[in-house]
């Protein structure tokens, strides 16, 4: 599951984590801490990224919401969601596409269209959730350029048995049902997750873009989801352990309903995700083999009866091989093989829609003693069906030049490589996709620095980052001279912005306070002209706000936890030639849980307001967006 | 792109030349006729409609207005001015009773503004993918819509409660129409299938009497100055999508027997003819095909290539025969509208919105 594993070092991170589970706190809520030794490759070689870890206390607030939700309400980052339909990522300026989305490992990008739902995937899941700002294809391969979030699950030996169990009601008819037990002993460990989640999502919202801006009740945005997520690691000897997890969902979606228009359908998405990982580990040697499967089906039903039903299929067989290194405390070293077969079977696809890819990759560190300085260099080689991409590579560098501030600088080329829709869309009369498209390349420099003091009662911590990001080559469908729409590598974007987080930390005997703030500003602009007189040319992309700002709030007294937070968003432009825009909006969240144990067992009570302003907003334009909202839940937890 | 210091300049210029105006003329008088006031005409009322589809589900569609005097082009007219989006696929645009009505193909609507563009209402009910809007007398109009389970319909609208009142069944695609002798001859071209019949629709019956087969997928519909009709017809793909299966065409009607006179077929086996327009003498049919404008005389089977660049819709101005073309660009970014003379000789061209589709005088 976890690639790199220094069984060690794994024990160690185990213990760090399920200490601070039992606390119920954990660290800040943008700094990583500077995990000396680590698991997997994020944390190895990650060198010169910025990287933020989600409070896993926080986490444990939004576990009854949808990745999408609990994201854009725990982290800075741009969701875009179309109201309660499908939320996609943007990273620095790019695209959904350009983001990986990591599951242990795993990247689980569509095959078929690049991007990922965050709508679809239950918060709850996962026990750590890292955003890692900034490309990095040489360690993360295709799809990496403008940053990965990282969905992690930790299999730990020793714990006994633990159950929880919860129960949330909210408003618009959401209810939600989580299981989740584990057992571990020193051989054996396994896990089993299990939810049921349902809404009408029938709220009210006025629509301003009708006659006489009637108030609506939103109709046809329900859904109801199940989903089980099992992962067990058995423990050999003390040199082998075999681990599996396995991941199933079923959404069943009913969308399109706008301001403007209803072309509503029903999505009915199933995904099967299992990922099978056998380590060795031989001195400094250890050796990881990997194998994982996504199947990944999307049923697309219009309600349009003019329209047919279509049914996206996505497959992929991954499996890795990778062996790593550690002479001494001073070198890591890191060599792998992947190969990867996917295939897409869909109404919209030709039959040979389906590709080989294999890779190379290599990766070295050095840090100096105290980790004065740390080098980290990566590459890695793809060729898919036998095209070669270009070399893509990573130089990431960091110096702790005081006791209080270390300098962050890393370069890196990316790539991501088109998608099976691109290569293989039937003609269908309208479009045709292109299977002579290349990959896209990015090229990348990010410059950071940290600073963190500590004093008596409080700590100080401030992160500013600033970046810049070429994407060459950056494929777009557009109509070509017989009007038939075709994708091409004709787009050149460049994207750059400076990031800056700022947080403190207090501690008076029982009572912490964590208040936060940051602000980012993002310019990604388009530097050729794709057509003459072309009036999107030094434009800024379609909803990527320039600027973007948040303010968080954490505090907890013994067992009791309050957040809040509030993020602004500025304006999006929705037309290529910026010349109409959807306006920016401010939404504040917050959350009180409260802890009680009564014989040794945990009873947690969790109470979320979402947007406590009432504000009226709109992410993606005329997608009405609900006012305030509740939902209690009630977790009790048994060992 | 910022349209207030344009409506700005645009109102102070009408501001100026019509208090001028009514200082030199007569004073304002006021009819009062059933003891409703007659208001002197909008703004809006004389000039060039351009209807910008927008971006399928992205909500932008729009209307520029263009005035061939002064030159003066305003983009964006309703939301300027109603501060609300036009919704989703304008599809086209008409004048019935004082009043411009837009039909909003995706958004199942058509939003009614006066001749000022202020919105004085919206038809909803019983609209379904609308297409196009014929007057038929002051007291009717017909709606071409696609419908949305299957095959489409005429809908009937009063213009007393500006509501639907009835809808006459029809088959795939009904789309543009003409009134001639109490007779509408509506084009099914296809819509979501296939399609090869024009219509005939009795006016004081509202029932279909009769049935024309023409080419497959009739889509435009003129009547020349011999009063025979013209339909352009696209054409069928093959299942595949490889090819034409059936060649576009143009065939030639007579409404006195409601047969077939001629057909002539189109060449490319690849492409689909758009849009027909009629010039001002009526007796030469213009209409794009193969990224080109062709021209055919009435009395001749051959089209003649006439200007060298591909647009989506045209039009003619039936005032002094000047050609109107929309370039629809890369489909999201803005589109231009194209100005020729009669003979085709380019005039001026102009940036408009997204997607711009149908051109409407007035």
């Amino acid at each position: 599951m976890n690639r790199f594993v220094w069984m060690v070092f794994c024990f160690v991170h185990t213990i760090i984590v399920s200490g601070q589970n039992q606390k119920g706190i954990s660290d800040t809520i943008f700094q990583i801490p500077e995990v000396l030794f680590s698991v997997n490759r994020i944390d190895n070689f990650s060198t010169g990224n910025k990287v933020q870890r989600i409070d896993s206390a926080l986490l444990s607030s939004y576990s009854t919401t949808n990745l999408g939700q609990a994201l854009s309400a725990c982290t800075g980052i741009q969701i875009n969601s179309y109201g309660t339909g499908l939320s996609s990522v943007s990273l620095r300026g790019t695209g959904s596409s350009h983001t990986a989305v990591i599951w242990n490992g795993l990247n689980i990008q569509d095959v078929l269209n690049g991007g990922v739902d965050f709508s679809l995937i239950p918060t709850g899941f996962f026990d750590n959730i890292k955003v890692q700002y900034g490309g990095n294809g040489a360690l993360f391969g295709s799809g990496c350029i403008g940053g990965a979030i990282h969905l992690n699950n930790t299999l730990d030996f020793n714990r006994g048995v633990n159950a929880s169990f919860r129960t949330a009601y909210g408003s618009y008819g959401h209810f939600y049902e989580g299981l989740n037990l584990s057992y571990s002993n020193k051989l054996f460990s396994g896990y089993i997750k299990a939810y049921y989640n349902k809404a009408k999502n029938d709220y009210k919202f006025r629509n301003t873009e009708e006659f006489e801006t009637p108030t609506q009740t939103l109709h046809h945005a329900d859904y109801s989801e199940y989903g089980v997520l099992a992962g067990a690691a058995v423990k050999i000897n003390d040199r082998n352990i075999f681990e599996t997890s396995f991941w199933y969902l079923n959404n069943d979606k009913n969308v399109g309903q706008t301001m403007v228009a209803s072309n509503l359908s029903n999505n009915q998405n199933q995904s099967y995700r299992t990922s099978t990982t056998w380590k060795y580990r031989l001195n400094s040697l250890n050796i990881n083999i990997r194998s994982g499967f996504v199947d990944n089906v999307l049923f697309y039903n219009p309600f349009n009866s003019n329209l047919p039903n279509s049914k996206h299929q996505s497959l992929s067989l991954v499996n890795e091989a990778e062996l790593t290194f550690k002479p001494n405390e001073n070198h890591l070293i890191n060599f792998g093989f992947s190969y990867t077969f996917e295939k897409g079977i869909s109404t919209n696809l030709s039959n040979n829609a389906h590709r080989n890819r294999i890779s190379m990759f290599s990766s070295y560190r050095f840090s100096s003693n105290n980790t004065k300085w740390v080098i980290v260099t990566s590459f890695r080689e793809e060729s898919m069906n036998k095209m070669v991409t270009p070399l893509t590579f990573t130089f990431g560098i960091e110096r702790q030049i005081t006791p209080l501030l270390r300098v962050k600088g890393k370069v890196s080329k990316n790539y991501r490589i088109p998608t099976l829709n691109d290569l293989n869309w039937n003609f269908d009369g309208f479009a045709r996709g292109n299977p002579d498209l290349k990959s896209e390349s990015g090229f990348g420099q990010d410059l950071g620095i940290v600073f963190n003091k500590q004093f008596q009662t409080f700590t100080l911590g401030y992160e500013c980052s600033g970046y810049s990001n070429i994407v060459n080559g950056w494929i777009l469908w557009h109509p070509n001279a017989d009007n038939i729409w075709t994708p091409d590598n004709v787009s050149k974007v460049w994207a750059r912005g400076i990031e800056q987080d700022l947080s403190f930390k207090f501690t008076f005997s029982r009572l912490t306070i964590k208040p936060s703030a940051s602000y980012s500003y993002t310019r990604s602009t388009k530097i050729v002209a794709d057509i003459p007189d072309d009036d999107a040319f030094h434009k800024q992309l379609i909803y990527i706000p320039i600027h973007k700002a948040g303010f968080k709030m954490f505090m907890e007294y013994d067992g009791f936890s309050f957040y809040y937070g509030q993020n602004f968003m500025g304006n999006r432009y929705t037309l290529v030639n910026n010349s109409k825009y959807v306006n920016a909006f401010s939404v504040g969240d917050i959350s009180l849980s409260k802890v009680i144990t009564i014989r040794n067992q945990q009873v947690n009570f969790t109470f979320l307001m979402n947007n406590v302003w009432n504000t009226v907003y709109q992410v993606m334009q005329y997608y009405p967006m609900p006012f305030r909202n509740y939902q209690i839940s009630i977790q009790l937890n048994f060992k | 792109m910022n349209l207030k210091p344009l409506l700005f300049l645009y109102l102070s210029v009408l501001t100026f030349f019509y208090s001028s105006c009514k200082k030199n003329t007569d004073p304002p008088i006021k009819i009062v006729v059933d003891s409703v006031k007659v208001v002197p005409p909008g703004r809006f009322l004389h000039g060039i409609f351009i209807v910008h589809e927008g971006q399928f589900g992205f909500g932008n569609s729009s209307i520029s207005y263009f005035n061939p005097d002064s030159s003066l082009i305003m983009n964006d007219l309703f939301t300027t001015i109603n501060n609300r989006s036009l919704g989703d696929v304008a599809q086209s645009i008409s004048y019935f009773n004082g009043k411009f009505y837009i039909v909003v193909n995706n958004s199942n609507k058509i939003e009614i503004v006066d001749q000022n563009f202020y919105s004085t209402g919206v038809i909803t009910n019983m609209i379904e993918l609308p297409r196009y809007m014929l007057k038929i007398n002051n007291k009717k109009a017909y709606v071409s819509q696609w419908g949305s389970s299957g095959k489409g319909n005429i809908a009937i609208i009063d213009s007393a409660t500006n509501s639907v009142i009835n809808r006459i069944p029809l088959g795939f695609g009904p789309e543009k129409m003409i009134l001639y002798n109490n007779f509408v001859y509506v084009c099914n071209e296809g819509g979501f299938t296939n399609d090869s019949i024009i219509s005939v629709i009795d006016i004081s019956t509202d029932k279909v009497v009769t049935s024309i087969k023409v080419g497959y997928n009739p889509t435009c519909i003129q009547i020349d100055k011999n009063n025979k009709i013209w339909v352009l017809c696209k054409g069928m793909w093959k299942s595949d999508w490889s090819s034409l299966d059936k060649k576009g065409s143009l065939v030639q009607l007579d409404p006195i027997d409601n047969t077939v006179k001629s057909t002539i077929e189109l060449s490319s086996a690849y492409t689909q003819p758009e849009s027909l327009g009629l010039n001002q003498s009526k007796d030469k049919l213009i209409f794009n095909y193969d990224s080109k404008v062709y021209e055919l005389s009435i009395t001749s089977s051959l089209p003649e290539v006439k200007i060298n660049h591909s647009f989506y819709k045209l039009g003619v101005n039936p005032a002094n025969g000047d050609v109107y073309a929309t370039d629809t660009k890369d489909f999201k970014s803005s589109g231009w509208l194209f100005r020729y003379n009669k003979l085709y000789l380019k005039v001026d061209s102009f940036k408009v919105s997204i997607l711009p589709g149908e051109i409407m005088f007035n």
